[in-house]
């Protein structure tokens, strides 16, 4: 029998302190206190512990990504990759990501977009979409300030003064 | 025993004779440490505002205090700088009111129209505004912000102790207990299967009889300041032990527990015990001038008229002299996750423990290396032996 967890994955952002357990109503079997602190824990710890890991489950990246771009825009490659639902072993072409893995590619001289919307499944092989919401950049060439930003509901676009350069990417 | 349930109810009782129905003590303290670390580097929120002539609107928001509109700052736009204003505290989704503090902020563009912008702090009259200036018409900034909330997360919020272990008492539920021996006191006549009254009636005598094991176990802790906990206030005024702000339900108990144990008088072992059951992992050891000496051995900084003159220095006068046999010195430890407060908060208590417990003939210190030499006082730059 396999398990299949409460709520949707932490990349939903329907992160809930019910997922884990937490009901506002819960208490010690019959309100009572606990029975010996140095073995026991206690109902409201739980709750905290639940509304504590909902937070950060809703705050946490969904992918880190590092990538490479030459200037005329002819290559891009990603270097690593981090996602809530894998992390990348070797190196990828931008265009031509593995299952998972985001895909990135030149829009224009200064100008990159990273696809990654969709659906990913998680360690229970439970499907979700993840929708960007929020992103970073750094990028290690140029003075101009690197800008990372979302457009519409699958791509992260990435904007710095050339496309030449080693980026990192944050997106939540 | 671990688990919730209709024979394991909570409160959780970490430990068990099973992996596969268990929650440890060790798998706890790994789950507390861990949610407490990753809080600790969590961004508070993430917020997209964008402009439109002189209006200004959060387009998204997501954070620790919940997502979207009804969570996010009051924001303003004043000229071009837009004030994003969060205030000190937050209901959290159980209703509990949590204190926050924005200590950190970060700004950048989030469109195709917004150019480089710049982002400023400050703290006033209780609230925190984050300003961030050029922000033009048709653009957008994304804001991040890092403060006090999660961050400020400790073990002890998840009932996490750095004394907690695995429940010798329910390594098997009372209650599971109670249910297989109601069973087997049962004459032959009444059946065994978990369905129909008979069963109804066994289940709720050994739940009862559970709860009641636990009563006794519970009266058993309240009578040890080591464990109790409802009664930990009696024993803090018993013992005449001093609350703090900030303290946990564990760093009492620690507390009182050290102090009864300065009771069972100033032996080497009571000393060291009572002085490990106080500090727990920042105690390393206690250094001493003797070991396994004699007190006819010499011993350098000994001035014993007529046996050891040692230097004029050490003459008290009078005839009295001067041991350095009588000092002991207490090794710690301390680490990053140790706030200054939290540290001096323990050498304090560690002073007063051994000014109680020690005659007035010793004298005593601290130190956080082993080194040969001495201590000046508390002050952080002395806190390592100045050789």
């Amino acid at each position: 029998m396999t398990t299949t967890p409460n709520g949707t994955p932490a990349w939903t952002r329907a992160t809930d302190h019910t997922f884990y357990g937490g009901n506002v109503n819960k208490r010690n079997y019959q309100d009572e206190p606990i029975v010996n602190p140095r073995t026991d824990v206690s109902a409201n710890a739980i709750q905290r512990m639940a509304a504590d890991l909902a937070a950060v489950a809703r705050m946490a990246d969904f992918c880190n990504i590092a990538f490479s771009a030459s200037a005329a825009g002819s290559s891009v490659t990603v270097t690593a990759c981090r996602t809530m639902a894998g992390i990348l072993s070797g190196s990828y072409a931008g265009s031509s990501p593995p299952a998972g893995f985001p895909s990135v590619t030149h829009v224009s001289a200064s100008v990159l977009s990273i696809a990654i919307g969709g659906g990913y499944s998680d360690d229970y092989s439970v499907n979700a979409v993840f929708a960007p919401a929020f992103a970073g950049a750094t990028c290690t060439s140029g003075t101009y300030a690197t800008k990372a930003y979302v457009s519409g509901t699958a791509m992260v676009m990435v904007e710095s003064g050339t496309s030449s350069g080693a980026y990192h990417v944050w997106i939540a | 025993m671990s688990g919730f349930g209709a024979l394991c109810p909570l409160p959780l009782r970490l430990g068990g004779r099973d992996a596969t129905t268990s929650w440890t003590s060790a798998d706890h303290a790994a789950a507390v440490r861990d949610l407490v670390l990753v809080a600790r580097v969590t961004p508070f929120a993430h917020l997209v505002v964008t402009r439109t002539g002189s209006a200004v609107a959060v387009t998204r928001y997501r954070g620790v205090n919940g997502s979207g509109s009804t969570a996010a700052p009051t924001i303003t736009l004043a000229t071009d700088t837009l004030h994003a204003v969060y205030p000190m505290a937050w209901d959290d989704e159980r209703g509990e009111r949590r204190e926050v503090s924005i200590t950190q902020a970060v700004a950048t563009p989030a469109n195709a129209t917004q150019g480089p912008v710049t982002t400023t702090i400050n703290a006033s009259s209780g609230r925190v505004r984050v300003s961030v200036a050029a922000l033009v018409d048709g653009g957008a900034v994304q804001i991040t912000v890092w403060g006090c909330y999660l961050d400020a997360a400790q073990i002890a919020d998840y009932d996490g102790a750095t004394d907690k272990t695995d429940s010798e008492t329910e390594a098997e539920p009372y209650a599971a207990t109670m249910l297989a021996m109601l069973r087997d006191a049962r004459g032959s006549g009444f059946t065994r299967s978990r369905g129909g009254l008979v069963h109804v009636e066994n289940l709720a005598l050994a739940r009862a009889h559970g709860a009641t094991w636990r009563r006794a176990e519970r009266l058993a802790c309240a009578g040890n300041p080591a464990l109790a906990l409802e009664t930990a206030e009696d024993w803090r005024k018993v013992l005449g032990v001093r609350r703090r702000d900030g303290d946990t339900d564990a760093t009492l108990r620690t507390r009182n527990a050290a102090k009864l144990r300065a009771m069972l008088g100033a032996t080497r072992q009571t000393v060291d015990d009572a002085v490990a059951e106080l500090l727990g992992p920042l105690y390393v050891r206690t250094w001493r001038n003797y070991g396994s000496e004699t007190i006819v051995d010499d011993n350098t900084g000994t001035f014993w008229p007529g046996i050891n003159p040692g230097t004029p220095t050490s003459d008290l006068g009078g005839g009295a002299w001067y041991s350095d046999r009588q000092h002991i010195v207490v090794e710690v430890t301390r680490s990053a996750r140790v706030s200054d407060a939290e540290f001096a908060a323990k050498m304090t208590d560690l002073v007063e423990l051994l000014d109680l417990m020690l005659p007035a003939t010793c004298t005593f210190d601290w130190c956080t290396g082993a080194d040969d030499g001495f201590t000046l006082d508390e002050d952080l730059l002395d806190e390592g032996c100045l050789g």
